[in-house]
């Protein structure tokens, strides 16, 4: 008698400790299932948000380049006749003063346009592996000449083992070069005297596979309230400036997959672009 | 210095006005063509040394003026000008025997440096 209710004890025993157990696996399955259902649902959320963003740049951009294509009529009448009015035009006249200031302000409209045109004209983006520590050193040495007019002490550390990056070299270079200029501009609001540094690094995030690329200035920084708004196109806190280089650094980088992000405050402002990997293929 | 004979093909007033007055001043002569029955009036009737086609005109693509210029003067060297950049139909233009592509806004430098790149002469 004791057996069999010892026998019936330890079967129920033991399909408690079996139902305990399915139960701790159910647990853990469910708990995975909803982390992967709330990673799809906020990519989801994140997708919808480009969706629309996209949908409104698309729209904008159509306007805008039938205004642009407009605007660069009377705009050529403008810069092209004040440019062949000051080249022709005695020096010593009492409207080269005047004509040179039209020069000016005709030109920093000519180049807005130009920028604008830029971002958003519909780009042909080319990709290849690329290697980015190549593109790096590349945007830098073309700017080198500027930097050491500006004093600036610039130092570049670039990780060798960052692989190859599925990328338009040109577009990115010209991401980089803007960072650059733009770094050298907040610089150049530096009491006299004080250092202007810039330092340029790559690192390999192996664990998101991605290549991390930093552009750090100690520059003034830029105001809390305005770091959002500042790949927004046309935002600017510059007086002559046509804010658009930030907002096709951001379009570009996103054509890339990649992200950028910007964290600024007294003593500096650190700009970090993140860009992903090729799969398996690394750099030699 | 040689003079040259340039032809502009553009429906706005204020470019073919913008050629005559600067390039005009420097001794080159310029004929203005609004449209594609002007410009195809022009190159049956003259010879010119090149010509500047704007890439957008509302009555004919400025590929398709292309296209009929061409037809008729193969070895015309032709510069497009064009308001904003369009890839395709610049590649397109370029297909067709463009030799240069001028973007607006322009001054008389980017004239010079466009004519340069295009038949090589210093103007």
């Amino acid at each position: 008698m004791h057996a069999i209710l010892f026998a019936i004890v330890l079967v129920l025993l033991s399909v408690l400790v079996w139902y305990y157990i399915q139960n701790i696996r159910l647990n853990r399955a469910f708990k995975e299932k909803n982390l992967q259902l709330e990673a799809t649902i906020k990519e989801l959320k994140a997708a919808q948000v480009k969706l629309i963003e996209s949908g409104k740049k698309g729209a904008v951009a159509a306007l805008s380049a039938g205004l642009l294509h407009q605007i660069s009529q009377p705009i050529t009448a403008i810069h092209g006749y004040v440019r062949f009015m000051k080249k022709e035009m005695d020096v010593n006249s009492l409207f080269y003063k005047p004509v040179c200031v039209m020069d000016e302000q005709s030109f920093y409209i000519k180049d807005m346009l130009a920028n604008l045109m830029e971002l958003i004209r519909h780009r042909k983006i080319i990709k290849s592996q690329i290697n980015i520590n190549a593109v790096i050193y590349k945007a830098i040495n073309l700017l080198i000449d500027e930097l050491r007019i500006k004093r600036i002490g610039w130092d570049i550390q670039l990780d060798d083992s960052v692989p190859f990056i599925y990328g338009d070299a040109l577009h990115l270079q010209q991401v980089f070069m803007n960072l650059v200029v733009n770094a050298m501009e907040a610089l150049n609001e530096m009491p006299h005297g004080a250092p202007r540094t810039m330092l340029v690094s790559s690192q390999n995030d192996i664990e998101n596979h991605q290549a991390v690329i930093i552009f750090k200035d100690n520059g003034p920084g830029i105001a809390h309230e305005n770091q959002d708004k500042i790949f927004d196109p046309f935002f600017t806190t510059k007086s002559q400036g046509s804010g658009i280089g930030l907002a096709l650094c951001h379009d570009l980088v996103n054509e890339h997959g990649g992200s950028i992000s910007v964290e600024s405050d007294h003593l500096g402002t650190v700009f970090t672009i993140k860009l992903p990997f090729v799969p398996v293929q690394k750099v030699i | 210095m040689k003079y040259l004979k340039i032809l502009v093909i553009d429906d706005k007033k204020v470019i073919g006005d913008f050629f005559d007055l600067t390039m005009g001043y420097y001794g080159h002569q310029i004929t203005v063509a609004h449209d594609l029955t002007h410009a195809l009036e022009a190159v049956k009737s003259q010879q010119f040394d090149i010509a500047f086609m704007d890439m957008m005109m509302p009555q004919h693509d400025g590929v398709q003026v292309l296209k009929e210029v061409k037809a008729i003067t193969p070895d015309l060297p032709v510069v497009m000008m064009s308001g904003y950049s369009l890839d395709e139909k610049r590649r397109e233009a370029g297909l067709l025997g463009a030799v240069g592509c001028l973007k607006k806004p322009f001054e008389v430098e980017d004239i010079r440096r466009a004519v340069k790149e295009a038949i090589g002469q210093d103007i």
